[in-house]
């Protein structure tokens, strides 16, 4: 359902092009990876250089992708090159 | 006299003055460079992932290296070089810095920072454990500061601090003990206050907070006495808040605009406060409290230290192709250096060894 403006202000405000809602970022970090949209407070395209953040996110709110280093604090044990080990990290440890 | 000769002489005037400072320019150009050619840095750099690479900067490259396959949070090292402390998902491990080789396991429970007390006789370290129960529910324990005693070799106590602690310093003398949560409660406390009764620092404390929140980052650093604690704070602007611990004041340095944080560093002599704003470096002059020069790095970065003769800082490049990288950068004048690549590690922790210091003939 299309909503009408009612006054000049709301016209006005309709004739503006539509700014994008940048809704997955919280400061520097980002609970979801929708690449492209992640931008941060001052306006960089990447405020998640995810990952040489990877060890420095904890404890923003990146619940979806850093485990939370209080609950599992060797989940970095076996990533000492993030570069080539990254794709185990995905595995939270037992 | 002819009216060509004049105009030559006047000529002759104007040009022999510029050619002169021109000249002058240039020597000091040239002497800069020898200066540098000369000026070759003598700093050992631990960087650290899993594993440690001990860096040696005037080398260029890692000259030995520690595996431990164990998430490093913290390093420090002793006053004198001789020893390193190194805090791990493992533990608490001391290292020889002399033979970069694991001496003693110190503790089992994870670490996540250590600090060496003012006086260098005592090593402070956060621990905590994880208990898994039926049905694989992981439960952290609270957070507790144990005290170890390096004369004695033993671990004199330890107390429970606070549950989802990132730092936890002990008062030492009449500086206060300071604590920062998980949650971005930042608080002091004097000798004798319980954990649980410390005083709150208001983070907006001398510069307004401006729209949106105001995070301290798990990155501190002290004052060469112990008495400033720099805590880095992102905001609109981000700022760093140094804390006297002996009167509980606080003045914040402001960055300008939002930035990250991703390390600080004081000099030795206490003047410069180096700022890893993760894609450029801050330099704080903190006599006037201002940010007195930055520049731009080409990656993020995590960490910061500073060597010995405070001439140098270090940052860990976490990814620099396939691998990591420590950056040096000059700080008088401010200039990247250049970075020393790792090829199998990708550091976040950073420390250079402190160098003995030296007779001059």
């Amino acid at each position: 359902m299309a909503i009408k403006p009612l006054n000049r202000k709301a016209e006005a405000l309709t004739d503006r092009p539509m700014e994008d809602v940048r809704i997955y970022s919280f400061g520097d970090c980002c609970p979801g990876f929708l690449p492209g949209w992640e931008v941060g407070a001052n306006g960089g395209v990447d405020p998640c250089p995810w990952q040489s953040d990877l060890p420095a996110c904890h404890p923003c709110y990146w619940t979806a992708q850093v485990p939370d280093n209080t609950t599992y604090p060797q989940w970095l044990d076996r990533c000492a090159n993030i570069s080539q080990d990254w794709e185990a990290l995905c595995t939270v440890p037992d | 006299m002819h009216r060509s000769r004049l105009i030559a002489l006047a000529l002759a005037l104007v040009v022999a003055p510029a050619c002169k400072s021109k000249d002058e320019a240039k020597t000091k150009e040239v002497a800069q460079r020898s200066a540098d050619l000369l000026e070759v840095p003598v700093d050992l750099v631990y960087a650290a992932s899993a594993h440690i690479r001990v860096v040696d900067v005037g080398v260029g490259q890692s000259v030995r290296g520690i595996d431990l396959q164990r998430a490093i949070t913290s390093i420090v090292f002793t006053p004198d070089g001789a020893s390193a402390y190194v805090g791990a998902s493992d533990g608490l491990r001391e290292v020889d810095a002399q033979r970069h080789e694991v001496v003693r396991q110190i503790s089992n429970a994870p670490v996540r920072q250590v600090y060496l007390s003012p006086d260098g006789r005592k090593v402070h370290f956060l621990e905590h454990d994880v208990v898994t129960k039926e049905g694989g529910l992981r439960e952290p324990s609270p957070f507790r500061l144990a005290t170890y005693d390096r004369d004695k070799g033993i671990v004199l106590h330890r107390e429970v601090v606070a549950e989802r602690v990132l730092h936890a310093v002990p008062a030492f003398e009449e500086y206060q003990a300071l604590l920062l949560l998980e949650s971005g409660v930042l608080e002091l406390g004097p000798e004798g206050q319980p954990w649980s009764e410390m005083h709150a620092v208001d983070l907006a404390a001398g510069l307004p907070g401006g729209p949106g929140t105001l995070t301290p980052r798990p990155y501190l650093a002290f004052g060469p006495d112990g008495r400033h604690a720099y805590v880095p704070v992102e905001g609109a602007p981000s700022r760093v808040l140094e804390l006297d611990r002996k009167t509980g004041g606080v003045r914040a340095v402001s960055l300008g605009a939002p930035t990250l944080l991703r390390g600080l560093a004081v000099s030795p002599d206490g003047k410069l406060l180096v700022v890893n704003g993760s894609d450029r470096v801050f330099v704080v002059d903190l006599g006037r409290g201002v940010v007195a020069s930055e520049v731009a790095l080409d990656a993020a970065h995590t960490g910061a230290s500073i060597g010995s003769d405070g001439r140098r800082a270090y940052l860990a490049q976490t990814v620099d192709g396939t691998g990591g990288a420590v950056t040096v950068v000059r700080l008088d004048p401010l200039k990247v250096q250049g970075k020393i690549h790792l090829d199998d590690i990708s550091p976040w922790v950073l420390a250079v060894r402190p160098q003995p210091k030296l007779a001059l003939f």
